[in-house]
């Protein structure tokens, strides 16, 4: 099997994980508030834009528009989470400023023929303080009695090692394709196999919500 | 060549930064679970210390009430049975003589009804006869129209329903009816009232006495902290009861009126 054979392979098994926390959540929809329904519909649009994204490769078509829309709609989504998640009463206008100014900076960038790469970086960084503020404040209420049983915990683990990886990744982009480099591809199997992973979390973290 | 070095390392320090991540993750949850082991223990300790605290409360009430009955039984009955005691020796000693004197025993008979009556004073100090006879809601009526003056006016509603069932026996009963007379004694001491209403209602599961009052009221946190601070036993011991009933007393500042609220768990 071919280095690129392997990394298609690759690609498909983690562009399908996605469905199984779909899959699991059909289980437990009744029991989803709008925090969690939110985070379902982000789940497909994961699943529709990775199938749109193999169709456009397959038609031999660009596909920037698809996944530059996806940050897009990824930002209001997992800002919506975490905004239900903090339900903070001093700094709540911070979910409402920040994902704002990412969407303006977002659309200002927008590009049908190159990926905007930038936008995403930015978008990593503030979901991944999301993420690490969310442990902070966890750990300065201390209401949870058990971290492990409370599905939130492993959404936000997910979130936190998802948004890191790209983060990284996104970094060093430009510097790693102008490298014309065939270990480029070692590089996207890091980000699909952290991919994986943070289905099979978020999946254990859906697992653990407690159904009516 | 220098590029794919540049790459490896770009690559190496990924997976590392990815590994640590999942570390520092598993090394919070370690952390979190194990300050939670210890936030619990010391709740845990607060509860006992707590416990302790509320069963001297009621054990030091009831040497207190047991030295209030010594007392009475000392200073009133025990003088009046004295001076019984040698008045019928002297009426003996009369009577032997043929001097027996009618307008002095008549005297003493009355001596020994004060003596009756004195001891029922301290009977009706353990247990109330009107609750033993009437119930808990009667007799809280009664001592709400009772206290009824010039300067404090007082109102008892109750939305009870006629087939209200108290599913209290007699202990819990007088628990709750020293509990009102407590919270009535404390608000005529401290909060300077002249008017308070007594609501009694009840839902499908709780049966509540409510004390609507003006003058000044006093909120849960400030209760807390009285309690804490205070060197008296009438607020512990308070607690104590409220504990024992396994109900909820809810303070509640408000103008003109404030508020304190009993509830119990109803019985089914």
């Amino acid at each position: 099997m071919s280095l690129n054979q392997v990394f298609t392979l690759l690609s498909r098994i983690s562009a399908s994980s996605v469905l199984i926390p779909i899959i699991t959540s059909l289980f437990f929809f009744k029991a989803f508030n709008s925090q969690l329904k939110a985070l379902f519909i982000y789940l497909v649009v994961c699943l529709v834009t990775e199938i749109s994204g193999e169709a456009c490769i397959y038609l031999e078509q660009d596909n920037y528009a698809i996944y530059n829309t996806f940050t897009l709609i990824e930002t209001i989504l997992v800002f919506y989470i975490y905004y239900k998640e903090f339900n903070l009463t001093k700094y709540n206008y911070l979910f409402l400023i920040v994902p704002l100014a990412i969407l303006i900076y977002g659309g200002m960038r927008f590009s049908l023929v190159r990926s905007n790469n930038l936008t995403s970086s930015i978008e990593a960084i503030s979901l991944s303080i999301c993420a690490l503020l969310y442990f902070y404040k966890v750990f300065v209420d201390m209401t949870i009695p058990k971290l492990t049983s409370y599905y939130f915990f492993w959404i936000n683990s997910a979130f936190l090692l998802y948004f890191l990886s790209p983060f990284f990744i996104s970094l060093f982009e430009n510097i790693i394709r102008n490298s014309h480099s065939p270990v480029l591809n070692y590089l996207w199997v890091i980000y699909l196999f952290i991919t994986v992973l943070f289905n099979i979390v978020v999946t254990v973290g859906i697992c653990k919500i407690k159904r009516n | 060549m220098q590029n794919q070095t540049q790459l490896a390392l770009f690559i190496a320090v990924g997976c590392l930064v990815m590994f640590l991540l999942v570390m520092v993750i598993i090394v919070f949850v370690v952390t979190y679970q194990r300050k939670m082991l210890e936030k619990e223990n010391k709740i845990a300790i607060i509860q006992q210390e707590q416990q302790l605290l509320f069963f001297k409360a009621t054990v030091e009430a009831e040497e207190k009430q047991k030295e209030r009955i010594a007392n009475n039984l000392h200073d009133s009955v025990n003088p009046m049975l004295t001076l019984l005691k040698l008045n019928l020796s002297k009426h003996r000693m009369a009577f032997e003589k043929n001097k027996f004197n009618s307008d002095a025993y008549k005297g003493d008979a009355k001596m020994i009804d004060q003596v009756i009556e004195s001891i029922r004073a301290t009977c009706r100090e353990l247990i109330p006869s009107f609750l033993l006879e009437f119930g808990l809601i009667l007799s809280l009526e009664d001592h709400i129209k009772k206290i009824s003056g010039e300067v404090l006016s007082t109102e008892v509603k109750n939305e009870l329903p006629p087939e209200f069932n108290l599913t209290l026996d007699k202990q819990e009963q007088l628990l709750v009816y020293r509990i009102c007379l407590e919270l009535i004694n404390n608000l005529i001491k401290h909060s300077g009232l002249t008017k308070l209403t007594m609501l009694l209602k009840q839902d499908t599961s709780f049966f509540y006495v409510q004390l609507f009052y003006d003058g000044n009221g006093i909120s849960n946190e400030e209760i807390e902290k009285l309690t804490e601070t205070s060197k008296g036993l009438g607020l512990r011991s308070l607690k104590a009861r409220v504990l024992i009933l396994q109900g909820q007393l809810t303070y509640e500042k408000n103008k003109p009126l404030s508020s304190i609220k009993l509830t119990l768990p109803l019985k089914l």
